[in-house]
């Protein structure tokens, strides 16, 4: 797999956080999806995001890709306040995402579903069908993303290879923040470990990286830190070198409440 | 065991080809059903007869194949043509130059469906709901301008246009023509086109991506307003008066073809040809039944028929391509 080698960010590295969330809550009805969650992301890191189903994992990431609007609280990007009150918003900054259910349009083929949003246009009006081809090729392979009927309706693909499509658009852009809700939930083990190499070369050309998983080896083989949800609240962030398969599963169950506040951002 | 996959797999091609064409395949059972029950079918001034009761529903359901694509509906459309129809009729009566009445009239159209799909689209009520109350206004509308009396005596220079000829080629299926090709252009060639596709087939993904869902939903509004419009133009001057009846059922006959031919009806793709192919449908069964004498009621009750015909077909086609990927995937 290689990686875009145009666009790629060039972000200083100045032990500062790209991204900072800072008491973000979200409501829907009565639910409290998030409470006052903060949460800081660092360049060249990766960051893993777990919890119990309905802790709110897909709920803060879509704060940040511009999916939902928070009820409260503030993000900064890069130090400056942002309000990514749409996903053009998100997108302009530099954050592309996986979305967990993937977003894509079963009735579209390939090419439609990479540049979604994006599309190449000739005379303003038209879509450049031949550029989006040609530049899906060369995505697809640079990827080492196997499909092999572009013109087919993406409902017609393995759910492997939609996951690999899915993730293929998010990372072909050269964006400074790729966030990954469960990136591998429908993969086997090759397509797998190159979903996990494919995040670690990310991580080597600066990308930080937000990724949400329920599969503990994952987490543990390619996290730098780990941030534990569990009903809406962050309740534990650890370095993983700090920390044990273990002490997380407490940490997502409950049965080890979060004592060293300390230890958060 | 291997021969009965590789039964399956050609019944499943069959199956396939004849879903695809499915349109092309019911016009010529349909054509040869009438050829052999009436012997008047089959003559070219017949044929042209239905060619020329077509054009109107088909100019509607071109651009209302754009709506049921980007999984939007719009019972509206047959009552905004009659509107349409008689404020373009009130205009020329008054002395209004035949192309500033028609400016008028497209443009009140357009507006009036852009109206309706930011209604929909601003306060997220559905479609359906929406456009049964707009058609209720158009209606009443046209009844309080005509005074429930219709429109007559247009001049011959504006009645041209639904009745005259370029060349051999009839004026209103010119105007189809070019709706046709337009639309084609726009549903498969452009950035609006493509965008509502998108939508249709995934709104909250469309989203994600940053499309401008809402503006695209009106846009599409907006197009199927416009069609009808251009409808409501030819109609108009093919009978040189505005029948205060105009348009009405004919989102129905719209729905049908689009559906029937191979637009889903929940959206993600649009098939304009198809359309063509399925007004022809809507089209020879009314004539067939016209040809045989049948009772105008029975009409009715066969339009409706051939609705639930359409939506059934659909519904069928689409389970079958699920079951299909289905085996697909297990046999991965
Ligand atoms: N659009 C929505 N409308 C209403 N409630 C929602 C919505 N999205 C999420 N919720 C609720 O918010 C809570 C958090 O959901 P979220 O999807 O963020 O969980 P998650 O941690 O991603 O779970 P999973 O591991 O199952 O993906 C849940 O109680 C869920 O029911
Ligand atoms: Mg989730």
């Amino acid at each position: 797999m290689e990686l875009p080698a145009s666009g790629t960010a060039q972000t200083i590295d100045d032990g500062k956080p790209i991204l900072e969330l800072h008491k973000i809550c979200k409501y829907f009805g009565g639910v409290h999806a998030l409470e006052d969650v903060d949460l800081a992301l660092y360049p060249n890191e990766v960051l893993a995001i777990v919890g119990d189903n309905g802790a709110g994992k897909s709920t803060l990431i879509k704060t940040i890709s511009g999916a939902h609007r928070p009820d409260s609280g503030e993000i900064y990007f890069q130090g400056r306040k942002v309000e990514i009150s749409n996903p053009r918003v998100a997108r302009q900054l530099g954050i592309e995402t996986v979305y967990q259910d993937l977003a894509l349009v079963n009735t579209l083929d390939v090419p439609e579903n990479i540049f979604l949003g994006r599309t190449p246009t000739r005379l303003r009006w038209f879509v450049d069908k031949k550029k989006m081809f040609a530049q899906t090729r060369e995505i697809l392979e640079r990827l080492n993303i196997k499909i092999p009927f572009l013109r087919d309706p993406v409902q017609n693909m393995s759910g492997g290879q939609r996951q690999a499509l899915a993730l293929g658009r998010a990372v072909a852009w050269g964006g400074r923040i790729v966030i990954l809700d469960e990136p591998t939930a429908a993969l086997g083990v090759r397509e797998k470990s190159n979903v996990l190499t494919l995040i670690k070369q990310l991580k080597a050309h600066g990308v930080a990286i937000v990724v949400i998983s329920h599969n503990m080896r994952d987490v543990f083989d390619v996290s730098d830190r780990i941030v534990v949800l569990r009903g809406g609240k962050n309740v534990a962030s650890r370095p993983k070198e700090e920390t044990s398969m273990d002490e997380i599963v407490k940490l997502i169950t409950g049965a080890l409440e979060s004592v060293d506040i300390a230890h958060q951002d | 065991m291997r021969s009965k996959e590789g039964q399956a797999q050609l019944k499943d091609a069959v199956y396939r080809v004849v879903l695809r064409n499915k349109v092309a395949v019911i016009v010529i059972f349909l054509g040869l059903i009438l050829n052999f029950v009436t012997p008047l079918f089959l003559t070219s001034t017949n044929l042209f007869n239905v060619l020329r009761q077509i054009t109107t529903t088909a100019i509607l359901s071109v651009g209302f194949t754009l709506v049921l694509g980007a999984r939007e509906i719009d019972l509206s459309v047959g009552a905004l043509l009659g509107l349409v129809g008689v404020i373009l009729a009130k205009l020329l009566v008054a002395g209004v130059p035949i192309w500033l009445a028609i400016a008028i009239g497209l443009a009140f159209g357009t507006v009036c469906g852009m109206a309706g799909g930011i209604i929909i689209t601003l306060f997220e009520i559905p479609a359906f709901i929406v456009t049964l109350a707009t058609a209720q206004v158009y209606r009443g509308a046209n009844y309080l301008i005509t005074g429930m009396a219709p429109v007559t005596k247009l001049s011959e220079s504006f009645a041209f246009i639904g009745q005259g000829y370029l060349g051999p080629i009839p004026i209103p299926v010119c105007i189809l023509a070019v709706v046709f090709v337009i639309v084609v252009v726009v549903v498969n060639k452009t950035l609006f086109g493509r965008h509502a596709i998108a939508v249709g087939g995934n709104i909250e993904a469309a989203r994600l991506c940053g499309i401008k869902v809402m503006r695209v939903r009106v846009g599409v509004y907006a197009v199927a307003a416009l069609c009808a419009s251009i409808g409501a133009v030819v109609m108009t001057a093919r009978a040189a008066s505005a029948q205060i009846g105009a348009g009405q059922g004919m989102e129905m006959d719209a729905i049908t073809a689009v559906v029937i031919g191979g637009t889903p009806l929940y959206g993600g793709n649009a098939n304009v040809i198809g359309t063509l192919f399925g007004c022809m449908i809507v089209g020879m069964v009314n004539n067939g039944l016209n040809l045989l004498g049948i009772d105008s009621n029975w009409q009715v009750v066969a339009k409706g028929l051939l609705i639930l015909f359409a939506v059934l077909s659909d519904v069928l086609t689409t389970r079958f391509y699920e079951n299909v990927r289905r085996r697909q995937t297990l046999a991965e």
